[in-house]
């Protein structure tokens, strides 16, 4: 009487090389999965602190300085940057940069943000009445 | 015969090793993906509580933004926003603050003489800290924090 092991070796194997083939995929969807849910993360902080760049910007009414100094940012003469805070270090970076709206009396900016290796998360534009101060 | 007995056992065996590391790895993936599935429930909820809370007040704070129209008080102990607003003569506070481990929400006629334990429950809410500097108002939670520029204060001064 002929052995069927072999035959049902053939067919155990065959099944672990299609169940090899769709856990490769899983995998694939899991690590694909974990890494779309930290961009969300990352992304919905940053919309928060782009919010909080520009409402800072309009309090100032464009003094990048000023602005700096209150966000904990840096400014160098073109472009204002605040770092993902203490929580979540090197996670992201808004940059704000001054926009031409076209109205002497109208300031504007466009706040980015940015992920550590230079993707970008969300972007918003602000403006604000500029208010003419005797001297 | 012996031998042909013992070949046929080390088939089995191996066939039963075989099934073995199988249904180890279905177990692996099974695990691997519940243990991604727990991470990211976990993360999108945190999310949501920390985004919900600090933007649920920003948009209360620019519906009542107007002269006078808010303020930090202390409301039964409790640092508070208190946000006015005058309805047919008669003025209405709405008091926004953190109470029993939950941000609240209470709104009464100014002279209604609430206390905090009588606030809505909004949301749940950890560690919430309000400061208004100069008409910029700077709402922290645990994980979050937001600045809202007042646009009813004062001006700014370059």
């Amino acid at each position: 009487m002929r052995s069927k092991a072999p035959l049902v070796l053939m067919e155990q194997l065959l099944m672990v090389l299609v169940f090899a083939l769709a856990a490769a995929l899983c995998l694939r969807t899991f690590v694909f999965s974990e890494q779309m849910s930290r961009q969300s993360e990352s992304q919905d902080r940053a919309v928060t602190t782009c919010q909080t760049v520009a409402e800072t910007l309009k309090h100032c009414q464009g003094d990048y300085a000023a602005a700096a100094v209150l966000t904990g940012g840096t400014w160098d003469g073109h472009t204002l940057g605040v770092s993902s805070g203490e929580k979540t270090p090197g996670d992201y970076v808004v940059f704000a940069t001054p926009a031409d709206t076209g109205d002497a009396l109208l300031g504007g900016a466009e706040i980015t943000a940015f992920t550590a290796d230079g993707q970008w998360l969300f972007g918003l534009s602000v403006a604000w009445q500029e208010v003419e101060h005797d001297a | 015969m012996k031998k042909q007995t013992k070949k046929f056992q080390l088939d089995g065996v191996f066939v039963l090793l075989l099934t073995a590391v199988f249904a180890a790895c279905l177990l692996l993936v099974l695990l691997t993906g519940a243990g991604g599935y727990r991470r990211l429930t976990q993360r999108d909820q945190a999310a949501y509580n920390r985004r919900t809370a600090v933007q649920y007040l920003a948009t209360k704070v620019r519906q009542a933004d107007k002269l006078g129209g808010v303020e930090l008080r202390n409301f039964g102990g409790e640092p508070a926003l208190c946000l006015t607003d005058t309805v047919e003569g008669a003025v209405y506070e709405t008091y926004l603050y953190e109470y029993d481990g939950y941000l609240r929400e209470v709104f009464a006629a100014a002279d209604a003489g609430l206390v905090p334990e009588d606030g809505e429950k909004i949301l749940e809410s950890d560690g919430l800290t309000l400061s208004l500097t100069d008409d910029l108002l700077q709402i922290e939670t645990a994980d979050a924090s937001l600045t809202l520029s007042l646009r009813s204060g004062g001006s700014y001064e370059k």
